[in-house]
């Protein structure tokens, strides 16, 4: 009775790992294979070519330096709505789950939502053309406004983040003191 | 209760499992992919045949299937529509069933046969069908006309009078006026290949880097300084055009299509400038192919034909834009906007000074490692600014490299080579 018991978990949770096995550790083990192999025989060929892309050092600068941007500001923001909220006493749940709407979107739908709000025809052109800042639409997403494009990538990302950040140090922040 | 319950379970799995039995005709297409272009293949160009299961594919993954199935030995696909570049790692696999019984119908039916040689793709037997065409145009707004300099044909402008007329309508709007789509996913490796350097090289590989090719690359410079820096997220030109982002735009006919159809009154449609060389232009074919091994080759055989046929072809212009490969006139009665489009595609193969370039030959499936070459020469000279000798000779190291290990021999317009077309 007692060596039936334990097999049973182990046998319960054999087709879910069996289909995350198939589905997921398989195909990365055999495309992590295929990157450092070349018809079948290892070779660093196509590692060499990933790096002598044109745009390969500046794409790992401008990761590198998008995460230096956005981390310690996601941090920040939500350690301190954290605080903030914890102080509240009604109305907190509201608020919380008006703050918790990023993490039910994707990035490709936050994507997109920023790009209508940014690009030549956007909400933010609209504004600023109604309120008479521009006289025209002005780009901010072009190769030509670098600076605006880095800002504009690091906004939507910590909105986006805000919510995953937030969870954590907001449980944090409101456990009783020790 | 129970067992009648298990019963029904077990019976329906069966049935379930049973059900591929169907027989349907697998037609697999990479074009005609948006939901409503296939709703109209379906629907409307395979009308009268049944048991035709049209499916569509992104190219990637197209290669990938005919990969799978022939390695496999196992085929489930009767007939392939795909384009020109797709078709050809296929036939250099020697994965296409020869075509000649239904070629010489075809061309006794009315199609040309510098059409029909297209689909020998280099060898000796026919490889596929040609089954629609499709060409590159320019569009503009009628609102831009006026800023035309005076004098000038737009049906037949030169690249210094294109730059003219961008100058004028940036100094009249205050925004650059032109668009190409040069995004990730817009057709801008053709422009180079098809447009570009015939008209300014008289050829697409061997000129790569020659002194005409540098000349080019500094009138596109100055040209440049005219085009909407948003170019580089366009894929398709016609929502740039209809949102009056840009006033002038360079695209694929079936990509500018939808703005143009949608207020044909609003837009002309002319060929593409011409350079010192003449006036490139590059034919899109779009072929159909029966695999080898495949299970329903009569089925496959009858509906080639019957998109092949005068009215299919017609209709098939008319919904969705691409036009036919066989010689028709087109009805008068066609879209307003389709009607543009065909006017500027005949004046572009009609015209004196036309250089035609084909779609290249022999890169089996490093096709799009072709294309790159040219889009970082374009990234390289034209957004970051570098020079243009050095750009020139790196990617040209590149180029022969490419042509060296494809072992493809030159074509249109490049003269002929006997091995691999070299980069002079």
């Amino acid at each position: 009775m007692t060596q039936d018991r334990t097999w049973t978990p182990y046998l319960l949770i054999l087709p879910s790992v069996v289909f995350l096995a198939l589905l997921f550790i398989v195909p990365l083990v055999q495309t992590i294979w295929l990157a450092v192999s070349d018809q079948g025989v290892p070779s660093l060929d196509n590692m060499q070519r990933m790096v002598s892309d044109i745009n390969f050092t500046r794409s790992v600068q401008n990761t590198f330096l998008l995460t230096l941007a956005v981390v310690p500001v996601q941090i920040a923001i939500a350690l301190a709505m954290g605080t903030m909220v914890a102080k509240i006493g009604r109305g907190r749940e509201t608020i919380l789950w008006v703050w918790t709407i990023p993490l039910g979107i994707s990035d490709l739908a936050a994507g997109l939502v920023w790009l209508s709000i940014l690009q030549n025809n956007g909400y933010l052109n609209s504004l600023l053309y109604g309120v008479g800042v521009i006289s025209r639409p002005t780009g901010w997403l072009s190769y030509q406004t670098p600076i605006a494009l880095f800002i504009a990538i690091a906004v939507a990302e910590i909105w986006l983040s805000i919510s995953t950040e937030h969870s954590p140090l907001l449980l944090i922040q409101s456990s009783p003191p020790l | 209760m129970k067992r009648i319950m298990s019963l029904a379970v077990l019976a329906t799995t069966a049935f379930a499992l049973a059900s591929p039995a169907l027989a349907q005709t697998v037609f697999v297409s990479t074009q005609l992919r948006p939901i409503e272009e296939a709703t109209v293949v379906r629907q409307d160009l395979l009308k009268g045949i049944d048991g035709v299961d049209y499916v569509v594919e992104e190219p990637p993954q197209f290669a990938v299937r005919m990969e799978a199935e022939r390695q496999a030995g196992k085929h489930t696909i009767s007939l392939v529509g795909a384009l020109h570049g797709e078709l050809s790692p296929l036939a250099d696999k020697d994965q296409l069933e020869p075509l000649d019984d239904l070629a010489k119908k075809l061309a006794d039916g009315g199609m040309p046969q510098s059409v029909l040689d297209l689909g020998k793709l280099g060898k000796s037997n026919q490889q596929y069908i040609p089954w629609m065409q499709a060409t590159y145009v320019m569009a503009a707004h009628k609102d831009a006309l006026q800023y035309l300099p005076q004098g000038v044909d737009i049906n037949a402008l030169t690249y210094d009078q294109l730059i003219e007329w961008g100058k004028a309508m940036q100094e009249a709007t205050g925004q650059p006026q032109i668009g190409f789509p040069a995004g990730p996913k817009g057709l801008m490796a053709r422009y180079f290949q098809g447009y570009f350097y015939p008209s300014f090289t008289g050829g697409v590989v061997r000129t790569f880097k020659n002194a005409d090719a540098a000349a080019g690359w500094e009138k596109l410079k100055a040209l440049w300084v005219y085009v909407n820096p948003n170019s580089t997220n366009y894929d398709f030109m016609q929502e740039p055009l209809a949102a009056g982002e840009v006033m002038v735009a360079w695209d694929h006919v079936a990509r500018l299509k939808n703005a143009i159809s949608a207020t044909p009154d609003d837009y002309v449609v002319f060929p593409a400038p011409a350079g010192p060389k003449g006036r490139g232009y590059m034919p899109v074919i779009a072929g159909l192919g029966i695999p080898r091994g495949a299970p329903d080759a009569a089925a496959a055989t009858k509906i080639i034909e019957h998109l092949t046929t005068q009215e299919t072809q017609l209709l098939t212009a008319s919904k969705v834009g691409f036009f036919p490969t066989l010689n028709v006139e087109l009805p008068p009665d066609l879209d307003k906007g389709v009607a543009l489009l065909a006017g500027a595609v005949t004046k572009t193969q009609g015209a004196s000074d036309a250089v035609i370039s084909l779609l290249p030959v022999g890169l089996g499936d490093k096709g799009g490692e072709f294309n790159k070459v040219y889009m970082d020469a374009f990234q390289l000279i034209v957004l970051q600014e570098q020079p243009v000798g050095e750009v020139l000779e790196k990617q040209g190291a590149v180029m022969a490299k490419l042509m060296a290990d494809t072992k493809a021999p030159c074509w249109a317009p490049d003269a002929n080579s006997d091995g691999a077309c070299p980069v002079e």
